[in-house]
């Protein structure tokens, strides 16, 4: 896989890879899936951005397209799971299930990532008065991923 | 918003911050202390880089790092604390060293640190390519691309507080 895209300015739909994103009616997906030149096949996929929230659908996903040879995964967590025994709260049961499935897939050797976001400004959480992260840094921080010439196996980042 | 930090090769040495490192007679530290410009001590820093890893040889006794990561959250001259952690952290179960209880116990205070606010961030590395790692057959991060990470950790908005990087290959 090629490591070294074409930088941002040059305009990202000029970026050699292709990305399978799940999750792009509404939030980071729709942003990146706008942003990203995509395929609607996951295994034409260069690069997957699993982004969609679903239970525990994350993992199950993270796992099939380990299977896909050179792939690289970028999954999006949160890091709500740091603070679990604050409240009963299963989206962060879900994400830590989700970091877990990473690291063990990452130390079999999938280039596979887990950012571990804090509040991102998207609908999701428009009611939230927290500070947040714009889409358009998430997305140059999706674009450092894709550049970095090694693997990352997380990434935590608040705003 | 700048998320383009100075490339190392235009040098980070004209970086407007003041660093203090720790382990600078070897390894990633001697690199960084060469690339970046330094001060003598903590208190007049603007920039911690946490990296000399030591231990008294007590069992339970506190590293130098965590005592100074705790040291330096408490000095309003130092605004970021970048710390040196390993990815041994992930295989503490496993294993039986007590580096990897000392650098998850390191891991946790930084944690800690930055959900009070603290701008704190933690680099599990993988293998670097250093003097200590010289004849193992193993893949290793080479040290400009330390350099670079941390360079970025400075410059990107938001606070980082944990990133785990392993080289290319099997970690």
């Amino acid at each position: 896989m090629d490591t070294n895209p074409t930088p941002s300015h040059q305009g990202a739909n000029n970026y050699p890879m292709k990305f399978f994103i799940t999750g792009t009616r509404r939030g980071i997906g729709k942003f990146l899936s706008n942003k990203l030149p995509t395929t609607q096949d996951v295994t034409e996929a260069d690069v997957f951005i699993n982004c969609k929230h679903d239970g525990f659908e994350q993992v199950r996903l993270l796992y099939e397209a380990a299977k896909i040879p050179g792939i690289k995964i970028i999954n999006i967590s949160s890091n709500s799971g740091d603070g679990i025994r604050n409240k009963v709260h299963p989206y962060a049961v879900e994400k830590i299930a989700l970091d877990a499935a990473n690291e063990q897939l990452f130390y079999q050797g999938v280039d596979t990532i887990s950012l571990r976001f804090g509040y991102i400004d998207t609908d999701r959480v428009a009611h939230i008065n927290e500070p947040k992260m714009s889409l358009d840094y998430i997305y140059e921080v999706v674009e450092w991923i894709l550049i970095q010439p090694h693997r990352i196996k997380e990434l935590t980042i608040i705003p | 918003m700048d998320t383009n930090p100075t490339p190392s090769h235009q040098g980070a040495n004209n970086y407007p911050m003041k660093f203090y490192i720790t382990g600078t007679s070897t390894g990633l530290g001697k690199y960084l202390s060469e690339h970046l410009p330094t001060v003598d001590s903590l208190e007049k820093c603007d920039v911690f880089i946490n990296n000399k890893f030591w231990t008294d040889g007590r069992i339970g006794a506190p590293t130098l790092q965590y005592n100074l990561l705790r040291k330096a959250s408490q000095l309003k001259n130092v605004q970021t604390t970048v710390t040196i952690g390993s990815q041994a952290i992930d295989w503490c179960v496993t294993r039986k060293d007590d580096y990897s209880i000392m650098k998850l116990a390191l891991t946790e205070l930084n944690k800690q640190l930055y959900y009070a606010g603290n701008d704190c961030t933690i680099i599990n590395f993988g293998a670097l390519d250093t003097e200590y790692n010289h004849g193992k057959d193993i893949p290793k991060i080479p040290l400009d691309e330390c350099l670079e990470l941390i360079m970025w950790i400075l410059d990107t908005p938001a606070r980082i507080m944990e990133i785990s990087v392993g080289p290319n290959g099997h970690s």
